[in-house]
């Protein structure tokens, strides 16, 4: 999944956060969970996460199955490569396989597919001419000359008890030599059944994916009920969500108490512009694109009311990073090096491209200069471009253009202290489709009013704003 | 070569020659000689030599003697179970701790009770480490508090409360004197009777430290030589997972 | 002493230090029990092993019988020679691999070492219950003795000897210390619930001598003492600790703490105190005094009077000195005349 998309990114868009929201029952899905892919077929992967949703009461016995699992992957490697298992071994890959006939018969019958194989040959190897329990020793009914020196061992015990010291002495001597040939024959039993089951363990390891695959299932059908969420149809054309929403980003947005808005957009192959003022919330709008995006390449369901989203080679971004990743060159430098990092992609494949404000990094002239080509250079390929911006004049009629409201009119009077907090209650988030070509809002002032800035310094912007 | 019947080797196989030096609390004299040679068989060596004697002290002095030992061991028999451990290096462990700890590892290290020597955990949490194996202090997602040498146990514990430490380490030098392991254990002891033991990783350190001690002791791990930053580490991060500690709540 | 055991079902025998003949006394009460009770048994340590792991001396094995539940980690599993039916595995992890639970299906020698951590313990009595057992032993380790506690066993045993001193008065007083412990008397039961409730609540609270409760804001007292002593006014009847009662603050208290108006300690339960047997004598002549809000029962004492280096010491004395101060029966394991 490195290649599709940077793991900063992940963690800056929510990812990271609606991984930690997917319940994980098994140790076998909690590992298949860390090394997420990329999902090739995904209408078959939708066809599952679809039926695990609507068969979710009828799973309840599978998730309480899954609980019991221990991760026995590295015995049943251990056994695949021929290693003599010892008595705990042997003990835990019968109770395994004893759990995944039960898991069987209660999770085939719902008839979803990626089925479970019978491990009943495991199960009887491991329990020779009895009933199926959960334990396990060398049994008698393996070997009959086992059996014959168990009881003269057991013999030799009871007359230990009851005899004395110097009894005691000679009948220890000749315990030890009966432990020794138990010791043997038990050994060779052992490898005799480790190289039976070197043949038989496949089954349990492809079990393992299947098992593996249906906890997360679970998980994504799970998550979609809790989120509502949406199969997105797999389009070749244009990017839609209609209604979309971020969870990490909406989380934190009501944490706060406030409202959040949940925006439509619809990205065409080539560029969208987003504009709107500073603190307007398109960092938020791109975010929420590359989470669904992202989630839509992973096979979850998306979190809209109805999603449309084409197959994409990866998820490129400039401006989302953290500061973290600036390798030390000046912030422009960066973005100019990202930026063609990005071209040569473009030019190979089709990727979604979130970009923030670009070239907000230098002079606004030549930033807004260097904007203006970008977005009409993307316009002239397959990927599908995102770009926000607060530069004016960067929109050409062939793009689609998206602008955030801003500061809701009503809310400003004079005097009013707001804390940064606030700031967010009188904003108005709402993604409107701009047709003509609109100016972008210039809210810098109304805001610097509204935090109740220095009336001394005030007197100097006043100034600075009539010249 | 008989394997069932091991012998220390000198020049020839199964000559059983060996060097064993010590002192004695009497003055060096030829009474003092033959007490050492009487010593040495009694050890089992046979045909001892006093190869060279020397006074340390009026009423001290130290022998050094040659013989053959009689004593033979059957090799075939020996088993050396060893708990499987993951090994990692620094590298691997810092990536370890990004993608599944996901946050700062605290881990408190000290020399306990009346102990002064801190070159081992020195060695073990400090910047430069030993023999180019960096200390824990250098690790990325590891803080690291090296408290020195000659630490009271309760000290120590209220120092792991206050910083709500994941991991704390004991550096001891055991000796026969069951003052050691009582003051090992006096520790573990008294993160019970507080309550905390669970939910802390306690390993301990030393030369003559293996982990059938440290089981005895009721420690989680034991190191003894030959044991760097890494392979701590490397125990720990897997331990805080298999525990449930990465996420544990914070009293 | 097996006359001793008949109200009891899960005692735990600890120990003064190294060598005191816990694992003899084990013994001992394992070959009385033969072909009389099913036994659940496993250790806080490790016993039966073959070599000593300081010392290299061979150590006395344990030797079990067919029926009984154990429960031991797999590496010493390995190395016992008992035919094993192997149970469950718990998940419990320590330096000698995972603790499994095993049903012996004939006599023979357990290499024993169960779970290191008190938690842990809770979680494996829990399981040998459920196979019926009609008494569960507890091995000890060292000197390690938190886990005699009330959330652990009903009964315990006491080893002591002259493993790890010479000096006949230290062993004397630390072992009347331990048995001190022992006899530190319950809570009455109308306050009972109150303090439970309280130490539940808060890790350090104080009751008042009008009836009130105030609970304090320490996680510990650990280097707290100062803070803690300051609160100690002489109105103050009860100090509830849920927490250890360490050398450090009992010395703190005994030296700022006037001695007009009498005070009790409340802790959980007589291993919550980790402080010096020195520190005894003292207490007994002020008006602070301890108390607990649940006991063990101190079953017995046993002897070894060999010390490590192999010299006998005189047992008749140590046992007339011990009888003249404790009520408990002594015992000398190593003597068949003791029943």
């Amino acid at each position: 999944m490195n290649n599709f998309i940077d793991e900063q990114l992940k963690e800056v868009i929510g990812f990271q956060y609606v991984m930690n929201q997917l319940s994980i029952r098994s140790p076998y899905g909690r590992k298949y969970i860390k090394n997420l892919k990329l999902v090739d077929d995904l209408d078959t992967e939708y066809h599952y996460v679809s039926q695990f949703l609507l068969n979710l009461s009828l799973l309840e016995p599978v998730e309480q199955l899954l609980y019991k699992f221990k991760d026995l992957l590295k015995t049943i490697k251990d056994c695949q490569k021929g290693k003599t298992l010892d008595i705990v071994d042997l003990f835990e890959i019968k109770v395994q396989a004893l759990l995944m006939n039960q898991l069987r018969d209660v999770y085939n019958p719902i008839g979803i597919g990626l089925y479970i194989e019978d491990c009943h040959s495991i199960i009887e190897l491991l329990s020779p001419g009895k009933p199926f329990i959960y334990d396990f020793y060398i049994y008698d009914e393996y070997s009959e000359d086992l059996k014959h020196i168990r009881e003269e061992k057991r013999k030799i015990e009871k007359a230990y008890f009851i005899a004395d010291e110097t009894e005691r002495e000679q009948l220890k001597v000749l315990r030890t030599e009966y432990v020794l040939l138990e010791t043997n024959l038990e050994l060779e039993i052992r490898e005799y059944l480790s190289i039976q089951l070197k043949q038989m363990v496949d089954v349990m390891e492809e079990n393992v994916q299947k098992i593996s695959h249906i906890d997360l299932l679970i998980g994504k059908a799970k998550l979609a009920k809790k989120y509502h969420a949406v199969k997105p149809n797999l389009v070749s054309s244009n990017l839609t969500l209609i209604e979309m929403f971020n969870p990490y980003i909406k989380h934190h947005v009501e944490l706060l108490g406030n409202e959040y808005t949940k925006n439509s957009i619809e990205l065409k192959q080539g560029t969208t512009v987003l504009t709107g003022a500073n603190m307007g919330g398109k960092s938020s709008v791109i975010k929420t694109v590359a989470l669904n995006v992202l989630l839509a390449h992973l096979g979850f369901y998306v979190f809209a009311k109805e999603a449309s989203i084409p197959k994409v080679s990866g998820i490129l971004c400039i401006g989302l990073e953290s500061s973290i990743n600036m390798h030390g060159l000046s912030s422009f430098g960066y973005e100019i090096v990202k930026m063609n990092q990005l071209i040569q992609k473009i030019k190979q494949d089709t990727y979604l491209l979130c970009i923030d404000e670009f070239a907000r990094t230098t002079n606004p002239v030549e930033g807004q200069k260097f904007a203006r080509a970008f977005a009409a250079f993307a316009n002239n390929f397959s990927s599908y471009t995102l770009l926000a911006t607060h530069y004016d004049d960067v929109v050409r009629r062939d793009m689609n253009h998206y602008q955030i409201v801003g500061l809701k009119e009503e809310e400003i009077f004079n005097g009013q202290l707001t804390s940064l907090k606030d700031i967010n209650r009188l904003m108005n988030y709402s993604l409107t489709k701009a047709t003509k070509k609109q100016i972008v809002p210039k809210e810098a002032y109304k805001v610097s009013l509204l935090l109740n800035i220095d009336n001394d310094f005030k007197e100097y912007l006043d100034k600075s704003y009539e010249e | 070569m008989d394997l069932k019947k091991i012998k220390p080797y000198g020049d020839t196989i199964n000559d059983g020659k060996v060097q064993i030096s010590f002192t004695l609390p009497v003055p060096n004299s030829e009474k003092g000689e033959v007490c050492a040679k009487e010593l040495a068989m009694k050890m089992g060596v046979y045909d001892p030599l006093v190869v060279h004697r020397e006074s340390l002290e009026k009423n001290f002095s130290f022998y050094i003697i040659y013989g053959s030992l009689m004593h033979s061991v059957d090799f075939t028999k020996i088993h050396v179970e060893t708990v499987e451990t993951n090994h990692m290096d620094m590298k691997e462990i810092e990536q370890y701790i990004e993608e599944n700890i996901k946050r700062e590892i605290v881990v408190i290290g000290a020399s306990t009770g009346s102990d002064a020597h801190t070159v081992g955990i020195d060695a073990i949490m400090n910047m430069k480490g030993y023999a180019g194996h960096y200390g824990l202090e250098r690790y990325k997602g590891i803080q690291a508090y090296n408290l020195g040498s000659q630490v009271e146990n309760e000290v120590f514990v209220q120092k792991a409360i206050e910083l709500n430490a994941d991991v704390l380490l004991v550096s001891q030098t055991v000796t026969q004197k069951d003052i050691h392991l009582q003051n090992l254990t006096n520790l573990i002891e008294l993160l019970e009777a507080e309550g905390i033991r669970d939910q802390v990783i306690v390993i301990c350190g030393g030369p003559r430290i293996t982990h059938e001690l440290a089981k005895e002791l009721g420690y989680d791990a034991g190191f003894g030589t030959k044991k760097y930053a890494e392979d701590v580490a490397a125990f720990f991060v897997c331990e805080l997972e298999n525990r449930n500690l990465v996420n544990k709540d914070r009293r | 002493m097996i006359t001793l055991l008949e109200n009891a079902f899960i005692v735990s025998i600890i120990g003064m230090a190294k060598n005191v003949g816990k694992t003899t006394t084990l013994n001992f009460l394992l070959k009385k029990l033969y072909g009389k009770k099913k036994i659940g048994l496993t250790s806080i340590g490790r016993d039966g092993e073959l070599l000593d792991v300081v010392t290299f001396l061979p150590k006395p094995r344990i030797y079990i019988e067919c029926g009984t539940i154990v429960a031991t980690t797999t590496l010493c599993l390995q190395q016992s020679d008992f035919t094993k039916q192997v149970l469950e595995s718990t998940g419990i992890t320590t330096p000698l691999g995972e603790v499994v639970v095993v049903k012996a299906l004939s006599d023979g020698y357990v290499d024993l070492a169960g779970p290191s951590i008190i938690k842990d313990m809770k979680k494996i009595i829990t399981i040998l219950k459920r196979y019926e057992v009609d008494f569960i032993l507890i091995d000890g380790a060292l000197s390690r003795k938190g886990f005699a506690s009330s959330e652990i066993c009903d009964h315990t045993i006491l080893c002591t000897g002259f493993s790890y001193s010479n000096q006949i008065n230290h062993i004397l007083q630390d072992t009347l210390h331990v048995v001190s412990l022992f006899q530190l008397k319950i809570i009455d039961d109308h306050l009972n619930d109150r303090f439970k409730h309280l130490i539940k609540t808060s890790n350090i609270s104080l009751i008042y001598k009008n009836g009130k409760d105030k609970q304090l804001p320490f996680k510990t007292i650990l280097n707290k003492g100062k803070l803690l002593i300051h609160e100690l006014t002489k109105d103050v009847r009860y100090l509830i600790i849920s927490g250890a009662l360490t050398d450090e603050f009992l010395n703190l208290l005994l030296k700022n703490r006037k001695l007009s108006s009498p005070l009790t300690i409340v802790v959980k339960h007589p291993m919550k105190c980790i402080y010096q047997s020195s520190l005894n004598e003292v207490l007994l002549k002020t008006n602070i005094d301890i108390k607990v809000l649940s006991q063990t029962k101190l079953l017995c004492v046993t002897i070894n009077p060999m010390s490590r280096e192999g010299l006998m010491y005189d047992e008749e004395a140590f046992i007339k000195a011990l009888k003249q101060k404790i009520d408990v029966p002594i015992f000398n394991v190593m003597r068949d005349n003791c029943e």
